[in-house]
């Protein structure tokens, strides 16, 4: 019995999810239209450029990737009450480090360089959220101020490095040399791109849940960031809980910048004048699953076919580029309309309730 | 109510299936298909903007089925050029140019597996060569030496500037080689010298050809293209002379930008495409300087003269002087190193 | 030898003008969030009232038509947001961040529309000018970097004062603060929650389209897609930096304006520096500076939560 209501319950969001989905490409078929291009091969050629083949299906969920490991970071630190807007200069952090150790260290074997690059990427994403964490405990700084401010350093940094002392050896591109084949996450599906980083990054979702919901560390996070005050009340040191939330999700947030580097690219490259990076997406990927591990998988890979498959129309209906954005805009809004669209339809169950 | 969202939501449904299907069999066209992936915006009045315009002359004038993808660094990163050039490859594209330094990796390997399709990418000559992949390089430095010159002879402070994004090897050429010209006509000449660290930000562009005038500067060379845009009006408004760079910026403000130092993007992808066109499409390696003639054409970077509203503004000397260097250059009498690395780097 | 009374007010003045729209479009976000709806549309905003303000001022061929269109699409962004967060009850983060990418691919899709994408070639527009108010350009130093300003700068530091009386001494503001801080005690008092938050989201928008308008029409005559790089998002740190006051956002502006400026400076004149380390000087700086100077300020209590009527508290 419990079990066909979890199923109408999973059946229920699919659905709405759907719908939404339906009535999202039916307001952007209206701007579609209007620069006179066909809606309808607008989208078959983003759900091909998703899901076309096996190729686009790995390129999704490598975009998904990254966006699972900052989802994740964003949503442990909001769960705790920590606003870590900080998730874009982390990753980057986490990548340089990667770059920087995979580049200056001797080769390992593979089983003993990867846990290694891990780890000293997971800490120098630790750090640059520690660095907040500690003005906002003793200064009072505003940990909003100090993330965002903070994410710009990073890109300077690479950008130094890349131009500079680590760039590679032909010395043409802003990027850097290779990393060992024993530092490369190895490919998931022969043949294709997608790598073990999306398994890590299933993992890590496992853990934070297991974390947040199994132990009492864990729930003295979550109650940290449900009422500061009665938590605080109930004895838990929160001030000490909001700074290890913050600095986990630094290091989470780092994860995505190694898993770049070793396992997609290989080099680290200039970054670039994204319109939205890993980091800030990672923001709505957490706040759409409500700040749920788990979800943020389901989240993560959402947001990875909507930017694969709406990129893809340029190519594939020749959408302009502005039609893009506007379209994966309305497609994110309506995604999270939902619930309310779905009671506008009249599409609500005899329960009463809505997804 | 609920009724009819669920028909309308059926018959859109219908529809989207329906089409999926009449999507999987491209229908077979007789025109070679051509496509061409830029990181950064057609709009941006160079590195982006000259290659589209090439291939959109190349599609007039040759009849080749073309498509482009803009913004790819806008929208993600290094890591999708990947699937963008399996994309195209996929649709049957037969020719593809990745027009991004930081492509090299995507593009090698796309061509090694596909060694049917035609690729290029701007980039050095690689050793071994891939038989498929044709690296296009367009080397400045001869025409900056040439607006190195004609900077020198102009200014009247003895100050000069020239500024561009990153030290990479095809800014350094530009800028190395304004400085050695400028030099050659006046070894006292003071070169002001700064990278921004960006190449889309007009206003940083504006505000670092500000600061070069408050230092003296009355004349500036600007390599690169959303920084030129700025730059040019900080020239504009401080009432100093602009040299473009990237492509012919002297459009942009003919009373400001005199002359203009171009790579050649678009006769470089225009004459990418008529070679594809003719099926004459070769694995060389191409570095295009002013030397570079392809078909009786010089292709590839130029020193782009002031116009003849402009004519006027400079004396016959400095006409004189740029006519000479130019047939120096070009007879071999004079021979502009080629630096790649920022001196003392 | 370097003059430094000359390199100050060199300095100094084009900091004002760097700061000038992060003032502009913070002086709209803090009322936003004075009243507890967090506007993180902002940079998409910027693009494109910077984008309207400069089609509709060149085909016009008036700036202020130009900077009235573009404060308009900011205010319909507002709007937009503040619906979806409020009325509908979505999450303002979400809301805000896909707002921003409509209102950015908007920016684009109107330039491309409107130009045929080709490029601001042709198209003149009459820009602000520096105007000097010749009496007070003696005063030594402050004079001439201040005085030597477009007009709608002397706009912007009027209207810090406007505002900094309006939030902190009219009926108006107390009522905003109010929601701010306790939408449902607000609301038990007889305060219109929803209108409020309504009117300051408009502005909020509005202030930010006029940011964008500035960059294009003031700053730099022309539009570039990208051109408000980033300084939407700088806006936003600078609220917070001026802990919601108005006087205090213009001296966050300032400083962070007068730090770039100061780092473009030095890079001509010192070269050797790296780079990349001047450009980071304006986060360090503004940084250190927040730890430091600034008093530890609250957040509005109610900023991101959305506020439900039927939800609040009784009593």
């Amino acid at each position: 019995m419990a079990l066909a209501v979890r199923l109408s319950q999973y059946f229920r969001v699919t659905f709405s999810v759907a719908i939404s989905i339906l009535v999202g490409f039916g307001i952007s078929s209206i701007f579609i239209v209007a620069i006179g291009s066909n809606p309808l091969a607008a989208y078959v050629a983003l759900l091909d450029g998703a899901f076309g083949s096996a190729q686009s299906v790995s390129e999704t969920f490598i975009k998904a990737v990254p966006l699972i490991f900052t989802g994740l970071a964003a949503a442990v630190a909001f769960k705790s009450n920590v606003n870590n807007i900080g998730g874009e200069g982390q990753m980057y952090m986490g990548a340089i480090a990667t770059a920087v150790a995979a580049l200056s260290i001797p080769v390992l074997p593979s089983f003993a360089f990867i846990p290694l690059l891990i780890s000293v990427s997971f800490l120098a994403g630790a750090f640059w959220a520690g660095i907040p964490a500690y003005l906002k405990i003793r200064f009072g700084a505003d940990e909003i101020l100090t993330t965002l401010l903070m994410n710009w350093i990073p890109f300077y940094i690479v950008s130094y490095l890349v131009t500079g002392p680590l760039q590679e050896a032909d010395k043409i591109r802003p990027q850097t040399d290779f990393i060992p084949d024993a530092a490369r996450l190895p490919a998931f599906v022969l043949g294709y791109r997608i790598h073990w980083g999306l398994v890590l990054a299933i993992i890590a979702c496992v853990f934070a849940y297991v974390f947040l919901w199994k132990t009492s560390l864990g729930f003295e996070f979550r109650a940290t960031g449900a009422n500061l005050e009665a938590a605080r009340a109930m004895g838990i040191r929160v001030n000490r809980r909001m700074i290890q939330a913050m600095v986990l999700s630094g290091g989470i947030a780092a994860l995505a910048g190694f898993s770049e580097v070793a396992g997609t690219v290989g080099t680290l490259k200039l970054g670039s004048s994204n319109l939205l990076g890993y980091g800030y997406a990672g923001i709505l990927v957490a706040l759409i699953t409500n700040l749920h591990p788990l979800g943020v998988v389901l989240s993560g890979l959402f947001f990875g076919i909507l930017i694969v498959g709406s990129e893809s129309m340029q190519r594939g209906a020749g959408v302009p580029i502005a039609m893009v954005y506007i379209i994966e805009a309305i497609m994110v809004v309506t995604i999270i309309i939902s619930p309310i669209l779905m009671k506008k339809l009249g599409l609500t169950w005899s329960t009463g309730e809505t997804s | 109510m609920q009724s009819i969202a669920i028909v309308v939501i059926i018959i859109i449904a219908a529809l989207a299936i329906g089409g999926w299907y009449t999507m999987q069999a491209p229908a077979p066209t007789a025109a070679k298909k051509m496509a061409l992936v830029m990181p950064g915006s057609i709009t941006d009045h160079g590195w982006d903007q000259e290659p589209y315009e090439g291939l959109m002359k190349a599609k007039a004038d040759f009849g080749l089925d073309v498509s482009y993808t803009e913004e790819v660094m806008v929208t993600g990163t290094p890591a999708d050029y990947d699937r963008i050039l399996r994309d195209y490859v996929s649709k049957g594209f037969a020719f593809v140019i990745c027009h991004d330094f930081l492509c090299k990796d995507s593009v090698t390997a796309v061509a090694k597996e596909n060694p049917k399709v035609w690729f290029a990418y701007d980039g050095a000559r690689f050793d071994p060569a891939i038989p498929n992949l044709i690296p296009y390089m367009p080397w400045g430095h001869e025409p900056s030496y040439m607006a190195g010159v004609f900077a020198a002879m102009m200014s009247k402070t003895g100050v000069v500037g020239a500024y561009d994004g990153l030290p990479i090897p095809i800014e350094v050429a530009c800028v190395e080689g304004f400085k050695i010209g400028a030099r050659s006509v006046n070894p006292n000449i003071k070169v002001l010298d700064n990278y921004i660290g960006v190449w889309h930000d007009p206003k940083k562009g504006h505000d670092l050809v500000v600061s070069m005038v408050d230092a003296g500067a009355d004349i500036v060379y600007g390599v690169g293209d959303g920084i030129n845009i700025g730059g040019i009006q900080g020239a504009k408004e401080k009432g100093i002379w602009f040299i473009g760079g990237t492509g012919d910026q002297r459009p942009v403000e003919p009373n400001t930008v005199i002359v203009s130092v171009t790579w050649g993007l678009n006769s470089i992808i225009y004459t990418l495409a008529k070679l594809y066109s003719e099926d004459r499409l070769s694995g060389t390696a191409y570095e295009f300087t002013m030397h570079t003639y392809i078909d009786g054409n010089q292709v590839g970077p130029n020193f782009l003269e002031w116009t003849d509203a402009n004519a006027g503004q400079v004396p016959q000397n400095v006409k004189d002087a740029v006519a000479k260097t130019r047939a120096d250059i070009m007879s071999g009498a004079l021979t502009v190193p080629l630096i790649t690395a920022p001196p003392g780097a | 030898m370097v003059n430094w009374g000359d390199f100050v007010i060199v300095v100094v003045g084009a900091g004002i003008g760097v700061a000038a729209p992060l003032l502009i479009a913070a002086l709209g976000e803090a009322f936003a969030e004075r009243s507890g709806m967090m506007n993180l549309s902002i940079e998409g905003t910027m693009s494109l009232g910077a984008a309207l303000a400069f089609l509709v001022g060149a085909l016009s061929y008036n700036p202020w038509l130009g900077l009235l269109t573009g404060m308009i699409g900011g205010l319909v962004i507002g709007v937009m947001n503040v619906y979806l967060a409020q009325t509908l009850r979505l999450n303002q983060v979400v809301t805000g961040m896909s707002l921003y990418i409509l209102a950015y691919g908007l920016s684009v899709y109107v330039f491309r529309a409107t130009t045929g994408h080709v490029s601001t070639f042709g198209l003149e527009v009459p820009r602000f000018k520096p105007i000097e108010v010749r009496a007070l350009l003696q005063i030594p130093i402050l004079g001439p970097t201040i005085f030597n300003q477009n007009v709608l700068i002397y706009i912007s530091i009027v209207l810090v004062i406007i505002l900094e009386i309006v939030m902190f001494k009219s009926t108006f503001g107390l009522r905003m603060r109010a929601v701010g801080e306790n939408p449902s005690a607000a609301d038990n008092v007889g305060i219109n929650v929803y209108a409020t938050r309504y009117l300051c989201m408009m502005w909020g928008g509005a202030m930010a389209g006029l940011a964008g308008g500035y960059i294009s029409l003031a700053e730099l005559g022309l539009f570039f897609e990208g051109m408000t790089a980033g300084r939407g998002w700088i806006a936003i740190a600078i609220v917070i930096f001026g802990a919601w006051s108005p006087l205090r956002i213009l001296a966050g502006a300032l400083i962070f304006g007068v730090i770039d400026s100061l780092a473009l400076h030095v890079m001509v004149v010192a070269p050797q520096i790296p780079f990349q380390l001047l450009l980071t000087l304006p986060y360090v700086l503004s940084i250190a500076i927040l730890v430091i100077a600034m008093k530890r300020a609250a957040l509005p209590a109610a900023l991101f939560k959305t506020y439900r009527r039927e939800e609040r508290q009784l009593g």
